[in-house]
């Protein structure tokens, strides 16, 4: 019986329920049935298994060894129906055998879990929607700080783009597609079933790189992430669903021993590569050419004592360590999870880094069998150090990549060199003092009550609260703190989103055929953000750094804003036999931002499956072991258009003299409402050989409609744009994940490579009267009916023009002039291709993850190249302008050095378009555990080694630093261009796992 | 029991969905609806406010007018990294100049917000008739400047005199020069009539007004000797202007 204590839980409960069946005695003479269950994988004795006779109530459980015994007198012809949680259900005729032995099938895992939809929960084996779940083995190893960069390549059609290595910085996720010009292409992150704030709140303008929200949240508290990909399964979340939804659910705990985790790591990143700039010789040689006299002689030259490779002044090997402790566990009744973790980054480029702690308390507890209650709550502070990107005078890495080798880091004296066309870069790095502290608690509390069985009743309240204190200075030790005397801000952010969900939940099966499962609900949040900033300068001494030194205060400012949302949703799901399921769900959500015309929008959804495998004609198929099909229809919307955007507005701050004015600031449009994504999906999951390979396959057709533009307003109006929703932008693609267990038949060795590939293509379908959007940011992104969003627009550089050494650009339009006419499409910034290919494999005690991460297709506009290879003004160059045309009759591809550029050779145009695909190595890990006797003569339940390392390897042809690059950061309409953009990181770490 | 429970939680929803409606009637805590905005001459002084305000802008007299100029004659060097500068600077503009998009946009929100006070400054009941006078003399006033720095530097340009409230008839055509300058003189000519005098030397007042004549008169004199009307017939059409002010002998 000692034996009957391992099974899992709910196989013992399954024991006890069939042994509270009323059973019928067993008939002394007659037919005896006797046989012996084992697992079909392994051979093993199966304990523990449901055998009853189809139809009647009679029946048994194996015992220990897995034997089992049934008189079947009273039972002519009987059917046996064998079940055991986790294993295929077999039916076995009985003949005129006496003994029936039975293998069972091990039920692929997967299709049994639940998962986490919203506001309910359902088995993967039932859904109909596109739906992704990446588990938290998949994130446990990548040495990465927040958990957007930990799903970097892990779900099909969700493109993660780490726009920069800035420690703690925002990345780009889209799901399908950039889907808005002007509301945002974030999807809607929920914790715990509690959306969570993920805007910038940063008041200081560092230029590119904006602070993440969701950095504040601890990876390895993650359980699993549901990413809702379609438009039906999106819909329940309504007006903030466009984008799609990604649902986190953290770790519980369950009912048994405690369990204590500790995991660690420590290591190091480096920059991987590094451009390849003029040095002092190089720089006197070309610098002559440019001025087109002998400015510096030969002796000069040879005499010059500074040749500084400010890269590397740049540049540092930085640690990046993690450290978390967990315990969980619990009883019958309650159960928790707590941990403690610490991350620190510090940044590749000098005077960056990030540092985070986090505490979080999960607890269920049931108070009576039908009332349920809990909590999960977060609290986390944070530490970035922050540096200015590019768009900036007072920025290092910019700055570093500008100044010529001929300034040196420091004069003689000590001080900092500061005479060169930029200020100094290293200064920056150690003197300017950027901090940015966020204090962030999240959580929920929730009661779950079962009213009766099958309505079940629960109320959750949350809340993100989000305070986020930067505090700058800029002491005179730098060029930009000597301009003011010393140059501080301070400025105070604090938001707080409480949010209030009510559900009822009604679920029924009957005759053995139908399903049913009912959800009603409603939700409430509200949002309130106040911030404060002021702005000091004249400061009495160097080492003061707040405002109370500074005799100045130039400007301090106040502000708030409120939100408010208004939900009532509801989603049925039918299923008959197991074969056909149907779910449709409908969503009302009002918001304080849309206009009295349109106040509550209404987003419906419906998605149906057939399950084909359960079908009897494909019954026999020994090899295919899944087959569903799905067909999913759903309207969701986005609401993120900015608040009170619907209102004549005159606005306050217009002030002269110190008087206050004011001054009309918005056009009205009463009927300014969301934009609205209608999105058609169709999907095929398959396996086979029981699930070895295994894959899906979707296929969607996604619309934007009712896109908010900025209509163009001629601009002797006095306004440049009044906002309404009068544009159409289409996502059409698909997506592609395979599974596969490539040596399922090896009982020692493990490996299970898996592939995830998506395609998107957008088109801008309508804009306001066809106006197209232009020149936006530093590549030149273009907004235009027919093509993609965002493509770089520009001339077409046709080469150097051998005999007088200028750049000679295409004449579009055969007019004999170059002029803006002439501009085309010369690149797009979105891949044709993506995805990931993951690779786990386990032998004896080892265990290597292999992770690929590539995107093909996508163009990148080198902004960077634009001032380094542009031989004019004063800063330093690239080695590729060595190969500059220099007399009449040279031919190459980089135009002449000219101080002034008449010719504006250096304008936007496809010499500066390149190739940005790449295939990347992003994870490797080789991992050791120690064997079982090993773990107990230490008292420990695992304990792991390893070794990992990120970015270990790129493939691309992009002569950048870095192929994964957005100088705008999570920009929604500037994509795709580098601009002295901090680059990723290679890092090696080594750590462990211990469990106790 | 079963019941009971069931319909609190019937009154609980019913409750929740009344009560969160209000949820939705949030205000901007920076910024008032049109209607509430200008009601009396405080509010109309707000207003003003921002009309002066608007000619602060990095794009007007921040710095960009300054910049402007000085780059095209060489009085200024562009260092740096703006590529909009270094168009001006080398005379080769492009159609998608930021700088002097800034300029022509700037200079129109300035004449909307100036338009909207001498539309309201002309129909508010609660005015003194030195109030409305003071409001009128400076909207005027800073109305005709920035037409002023718009035709020098653009030429014939759209000439605007009703403020903006919704979205019909924002096209227009443009104005000749000739045209936009009559209009120019014509309103500093009505305002400098006014008796009402406006205290301050940051806000516009007689002088400036007069001195603002001064100017737009001769860029309409330089204009129409460049476009072939003789320079004595233009600098005697000017004279008929005292006392406005006063030509030298020796200019003529």
């Amino acid at each position: 019986m000692t034996n009957l204590l391992l099974i899992s839980g709910r196989a013992h409960f399954l024991l006890w329920t069939l042994l509270l069946l009323p059973c019928l005695t067993m008939p002394a003479l007659g037919q005896t049935i006797q046989g012996k269950v084992t697992d079909a994988g392994n051979g093993d004795a199966l304990p523990g298994v449901a055998i009853k006779v189809k139809g009647t109530s009679y029946g048994t459980i194996t015992d220990v060894a897995g034997a089992y015994q049934l008189e079947l007198d009273e039972y002519p012809k009987a059917k046996l129906i064998f079940t055991f949680l986790g294993m295929k259900t077999q039916e076995v005729v009985v003949g005129t055998q006496s003994r029936v032995d039975v293998q069972l099938v091990s039920d692929s895992q997967e299709l049994d879990e639940v998962v986490v939809m919203g506001y309910s929960a359902e088995s993967k084996r039932m859904l109909t929607t596109s739906t992704q779940v990446v588990k938290s083995d998949k994130l446990e190893d990548l040495a990465v700080g927040s958990l957007d960069a930990a799903l970097s390549g892990q779900a099909a059609g969700v493109q993660v783009t780490q726009n920069s290595g800035t420690p703690g910085s925002a990345l780009s996720v889209r799901v399908r597609g950039v889907g808005s010009v002007n509301a945002g292409n974030q999807p809607l992150y929920v914790i715990d079933g509690i959306p969570v704030t993920s805007e910038n709140g940063s008041q200081v303008s560092f230029s590119g790189q904006t602070i993440s929200a969701l950095s504040d949240l601890n990876p390895s508290d993650i359980e699993s992430i549901t990413m809702l990909k379609d438009g039906a399964g999106a819909a329940i979340y309504g007006a903030r669903a466009a984008n799609g939804v990604v649902l986190i659910t953290t770790k519980r705990g369950k009912n048994g021993k405690d369990v204590i985790n500790f995991n660690a790591y420590y290591g190091i990143q480096q920059a991987w590569k590094q451009l390849d700039l003029l040095n002092k010789e190089q720089w006197f040689e070309y610098k002559n050419d440019q001025l087109g006299f002998e400015k510096y002689s030969p002796e000069y030259i040879a005499n010059y004592e500074h040749d500084t490779d400010w890269q590397s002044e740049i540049f540092q090997v930085a640690p990046q360590a993690n450290y978390d402790l967990s315990a969980q566990g619990g009883n019958e009744r309650t159960s928790y999870f707590l941990s403690g973790s610490y991350f620190r980054q510090d940044g590749i480029v000098k005077g960056s880094a990030y540092e985070r702690m986090s505490l979080r308390l999960n607890l269920d507890h049931m108070l009576s069998e039908k009332l349920k209650v809990g909590s999960s709550l977060q609290f986390t502070y944070s530490d970035t150090d922050r540096i200015e990107g590019d768009q900036s005078l007072n920025a290092p890495l910019p700055n570093a990549l500008s100044l010529p080798a001929i300034y040196p880091v420091r004069n003689e004296d000590g001080s900092f060199n500061e005479d060169g066309p930029y200020a100094n870069p290293v200064a920056i790095a150690e003197n300017a003092v950027n901090k940015a502290y966020s204090y962030r608690g999240l959580g929920n509390v929730y009661l779950d009550y079962e009213i009766i069985s099958n309505l079940n009743f629960q109320l959750k309240g949350g809340f993100d609260y989000y305070q986020l204190r930067e505090h700058s200075y800029d002491p005179v030790t730098t060029r930009q703190g000597a301009t003011y005397n010393g140059l501080g801000f301070n400025a105070n952010s604090q938001s707080l989103n409480a949010t209030v969900n009510a559900t009822l939940r009604y679920n029924k099966q009957w005759a053995d055929v139908h399903r049913l499962d009912v959800l009603l609900g409603w939700s409430a949040e509200q949002y309130q953000r106040r911030t404060n900033f002021l702005r000091g300068q004249n400061f009495s001494r160097p080492e003061f750094e707040y405002i109370t030194s500074a005799s100045e205060i130039v400007a301090a400012d106040s502000y708030g804003l409120d939100r408010g949302i208004n939900s009532y949703f509801s989603k049925v799901n039918y299923g008959y036999a197991d074969r056909y399921l149907f779910t449709a769900s409908v969503r009302r959500d009002g918001s304080s931002k849309f206009g009295n015309d349109n106040r509550y929008g209404l987003f419906p959804a419906a998605s149906f499956a057939w399950r084909a495998i359960e079908e009897s004609f494909l019954q026999g198929r020994k090899n295919l072991s899944n087959l569903k099909l799905r067909v999913g229809y759903g309207l969701t919307g986005n609401d993120a258009i900015g608040d009170f955007r619907y209102q004549a507005l005159f606005s306050s701050g217009s002030d002269y003299f110190g008087q206050p004015g004011i001054r009309p600031s918005q056009l009205p449009n009463e009927s300014l409402q969301w934009e609205t994504v209608i999105q058609t999906n169709v999907g095929l999951d398959m396996g086979w050989w029981n699930d070895r390979l295994s894959g899906s396959f979707d296929y969607y057709i996604k619309t934007t409609e009712d896109m908010l533009l900025s209509r163009p307003l001629p601009l002797s109006s006095g306004y440049s744009s009044v906002m309404s929703n009068v544009g159409s932008m289409q996502n059409k693609g698909w997506e592609l994940q395979l599974s596969y267990d490539v040596l399922a038949q090896s009982k020692s060795v493990y490996w299970n490579t898996s592939l995830n590939l998506a395609s998107n293509k957008n088109e801008v379908l309508k804009l306001y009267n066809g106006q197209p959007i232009d020149n936006i940011g530093r590549g030149s992104n273009r907004i235009q009916e027919g093509s993609p969003i965002s493509v770089f627009y520009g001339f077409e550089a046709l080469g150097v023009d051998a005999s007088t050494g200028d750049m000679v650009f295409a004449d579009l339009n055969q007019d004999g002039e170059i002029t803006t006419e002439d501009r085309t499409v010369i690149g797009n910034p979105h891949p044709e291709l993506f995805g990931g290919w993951n690779n786990q494999l386990r032998w004896k005690g080892f265990d290597v993850q292999l992770f690929f991460q590539f995107s093909y297709g996508n163009d990148i506009y080198n902004g960077t190249r634009v001032y380094l290879e542009s031989m004019k003004g004063a800063d330093n160059q690239m080695t590729t302008i060595l190969d500059r045309w220099q007399q009449p009759g040279d031919i190459t591809d980089i135009p002449r050095a000219t101080a002034n550029d008449p010719n504006n050779n250096n304008r936007t145009s496809s010499r500066f378009v390149e190739d940005g695909s790449f295939l990347r190595l992003k994870n490797l890990t080789v991992g050791y555990s120690l064997p079982q006797p090993v773990l107990e003569k230490l008292h420990l339940r695992k304990c792991r080694f390893y070794v990992s390392g990120q970015n270990l390897w790129t493939l691309t042809n992009y002569s950048g630093l870095d192929p994964e690059v957005n100088y705008a950061g999570d920009d929604d309409v500037r994509l795709g261009t580098d601009f002295f953009t901090y680059p990723n990181p290679r890092v090696f770490v080594a750590g462990v796992n211990l469990t106790l | 029991m079963k019941s009971f429970k069931i319909i609190y939680l019937f009154l609980f929803f019913s409750a929740g969905l009344s009560a969160c409606d209000g949820l939705l009637d949030v205000q901007p805590v920076d910024a008032v609806t049109a209607d509430q905005a200008i009601t009396d001459a405080a509010g109309l002084q707000s207003a003003m406010l921002g009309v002066y305000d608007a000619f602060q802008s990095n794009s007007l007299y921040g710095r960009d007018l300054y910049i402007v100029g000085a780059l095209s004659s060489g009085d200024a060097e562009r260092t740096g990294t703006s590529l909009d500068y270094q168009q001006i600077s080398n005379r080769n503009i492009l159609a998608d100049n930021a700088v002097t998009e800034g300029i022509w946009a700037q200079s129109y929100t300035a004449i909307n917000q100036a338009n909207a006070v001498i539309a309201k400054a002309n129909s508010l009941g609660n005015l003194t008739e030195e109030q409305r006078e003071q409001f009128l003399l400076q909207a005027y006033g800073l109305r005709a400047l920035a037409h002023l720095n718009l035709v020098q530097l653009f030429g014939a340009i759209p000439y605007r005199d009703q403020p903006v409230q919704g979205l019909e008839g924002l096209d227009i055509a443009r104005t000749s020069e000739a045209e936009v300058y009559e209009n120019i003189l014509a309103d500093l000519e009505m305002v400098a009539e006014f008796s009402a005098t406006v205290e301050g030397r940051s806000f516009m007042n007689l002088s400036g007004i007069m001195a603002l004549d001064a100017r737009a008169s001769l860029y309409y004199a330089t204009f129409l000797a460049q476009n072939g009307q003789s320079a004595g017939q233009c600098i005697s059409a000017l004279l008929i202007k005292p006392p406005l002010w006063k030509l030298q002998q020796a200019l003529i």
